[in-house]
């Protein structure tokens, strides 16, 4: 099995607007995966559909499997908090992954709590932009699987967390795990993605290596992903 | 380390590395950083250090012991001849450019000869 | 996949949490009325028991509420909905540990109203032999306990039935439909509602009718928990195909 995630036909509505239309995706196991495009084309949807959080139309295979209940066992979303209190301690969150993600590894977790310097004692409400950022990856880590969604991690928060973030993701992310790491605003992560997915006009537009990007195009991926947009302008 | 978003990274994770050999950071036999610490040291994905290195011990320059970690190899031949291959590569370049203002080789030597003495002053 | 134990464990914690600061709060509200009562014009014989009875009732609504709301949470909450089981498995646990918090509420209530009882001088012990006259034995009362117990549960069973229900639906059509439709659906479904709600009180008056039948050994009163059961069945089929097919989770 070397492909972690294979989509096809995938499309999705809301309120009768389309979203998403015929995308179709492949991804290999192992790699760190940019999935870029502007707020509200659909990147945080293509996510909530893999996890069966959205429901849409078309087939999607997560490790052979088609079934989004058995996906959720395959893949580790960073959209957990909301469900919880504001009262609710960040330890008392811990120890609810615990108990329900047989593939939440407890000395994991602990160690990417000492490396992103989180306060386990700090109750959800009381914790800064960043640091809840932090929290959130750290349980998303901390669990074994083989598709990790982390759908913009960066978004609002101080370059130190981006930093550290960051190292932690290389750190962590098991060799035979495939990480899709969403974002808007793309220069700060390109030196640690594999791929680039490109979501536009309601699909899937592009889909490359970075490195061949770079080679191809003599392009930075920021100014590729740049170019992408202006072409459409000029079209228009 | 800063990378150049347009140049491909493995290819400056490459350059990095035997910067580090030529200069002595990196001496010869030396054992390199693990390729995890190696990506987290330099903020980039192990995929792309993995393809770096794989490159370097199809060249030559590293040798990989099963078990025990990548080394720099001990064939000080081959890291001289790195080193002037790098060189080459370097003077290529720059060559091709002057030429390409329209300077004649004795221009482009005198020019060079004269920045030289002009950079030596200003170290002083 | 997460076990039912594991899901029982998390979704139980907040809600017994829940239910002893509710039992806290008639505590207090009990202890309060009777000291006042207790203060001002003294208390009288049966006071005492129908001051804990008409609190306990309230209690009883709140508690349903409560745990209603904690219900329906999960189903529209990325915390749960992405822990790897079924729909199925999550739905029905849901409601399990509900009705277990529930039972729970229920037991305490049983424990405040015997002690009122031994403080009121078995005034319910009276009353109802009055009320029942010379044929009423021991194993009869408890019969007529266990009944009023079993439609209890039936009835709250289908009450969150009924609420997942329309939530879901409210929940679905809101993802599918424009503004427009979505308004139709929400009258129809006030209407369903209400419809719902003049059934579930005409059959509580028919189950009243029929307390005489649990004294008696009639079968009226087990048809009627029989039926609610069997509509809180389908209800909850309906429902778990809902959350497989069409639900979504809140986005952040």
């Amino acid at each position: 099995m070397t492909n972690v995630l294979a989509i096809q036909h995938v499309g999705y509505k809301h309120n009768f607007k389309t979203i998403l239309h015929d995308v179709d995706l492949t991804l290999a196991t192992g790699k760190i995966v940019g999935l870029l495009g502007e707020n509200g084309a659909g990147k945080t949807t293509l996510m909530r559909l893999l996890t069966g959080s959205a429901k849409g139309s078309g087939t999607i295979t997560v490790c052979g499997d088609t079934q989004p209940a058995h996906h959720r066992s395959h893949v580790s979303f960073t959209e957990q908090l909301r469900g919880f209190s504001g009262n609710t301690r960040v330890e008392q969150v811990a120890s609810f992954y615990r108990t329900v993600y047989p593939d939440f590894d407890g000395a994991r977790f602990e160690e990417l709590v000492t490396f992103l310097q989180i306060d386990t004692s700090l109750k959800l409400a009381a914790l800064s932009k960043g640091m809840k950022e932090k929290v959130i990856i750290a349980l998303t880590l901390a669990r074994q699987v083989n598709l990790y969604l982390l759908d913009e991690p960066f978004s609002g928060i101080d370059s130190m967390s981006r930093k550290r973030i960051i190292s932690s993701i290389i750190k962590w992310k098991p060799d035979d795990a495939t990480m899709v790491i969403s974002d808007h605003y793309v220069s700060e992560i390109a030196p640690i993605l594999d791929e680039i997915v490109v979501v536009k006009d309601q699909t899937v537009a592009v889909h490359k290596a970075s490195d061949a990007v770079r080679e191809e195009f003599g392009l930075g991926i920021a100014d590729y992903y740049e170019s992408l947009y202006e072409g459409s302008a000029q079209r228009d | 380390m800063q990378f150049d978003d347009k140049v491909p990274i493995y290819y400056q994770i490459k350059n990095y590395l035997y910067h580090e050999m030529l200069t002595g950071q990196l001496t010869p036999g030396a054992k390199l950083p693990a390729i995890r610490q190696l990506a987290v040291d330099l903020t980039v994905n192990v995929n792309t250090v993995q393809r770096a290195l794989g490159e370097m011990i199809t060249a030559g320059i590293v040798t990989s012991k099963r078990g025990k970690g990548n080394f720099v190899t001990t064939d000080t031949a081959r890291l001289a001849q790195l080193k002037e291959q790098l060189t080459m590569e370097q003077l290529e370049r720059a060559y091709e450019q002057l030429h390409a203002l329209n300077l004649t080789d004795d221009e482009i030597i005198a020019g060079l000869k004269q920045y030289i003495a002009q950079r030596g002053q200003q170290h002083d | 996949m997460t076990s039912f134990g594991a899901i029982f464990k998390v979704l139980g914690r907040s809600r017994f949490r829940l239910m002893n600061w509710l039992i806290l709060a008639e505590l207090a509200v009990m202890a309060a009325t009777l000291l006042w009562r207790f203060a001002t014009a003294g208390v009288q014989g049966g006071e005492t028991f129908w001051s804990v009875l008409s609190w306990s009732v309230l209690g009883f609504i709140v508690a349903f509420v409560l745990l209603s709301i904690q219900t329906e949470r999960v189903y529209t909450r990325d915390t749960y909905r992405l822990l790897p089981l079924g729909e199925t498995k999550l739905y029905l646990t849901d409601l399990l540990t509900s009705l277990v918090m529930f039972v729970y509420f229920g037991v305490i209530q049983v424990v405040f109203y015997a002690v009122a009882e031994v403080f009121d001088n078995r005034y319910l012990t009276a009353w109802l032999k009055a009320a029942s006259g010379p044929t009423y034995s021991s194993e009869q009362s408890l019969k007529a306990l266990v009944g009023i117990a079993a439609v209890g549960l039936a009835l709250a069973i289908l009450g969150w039935t009924t609420v997942s229900f329309i939530h879901l639906v409210v929940s679905v059509t809101n993802n599918f439909l424009p503004v427009t439709s979505r308004r139709l659906i929400n009258i129809i479904l006030y209407l369903v509602m209400i419809v719902l709600v003049v059934w579930i009180a005409g059959y509580l008056v028919d189950a009243a009718n029929h307390v005489g039948d649990l004294l008696t050994g009639g079968t009226g009163f087990l048809v009627n928990i029989v039926a609610f059961l069997v509509v809180a069945a389908i209800e909850a089929g309906l429902n778990i195909v809902f959350l497989k097919k069409w639900v979504e989770t809140v986005p952040n």
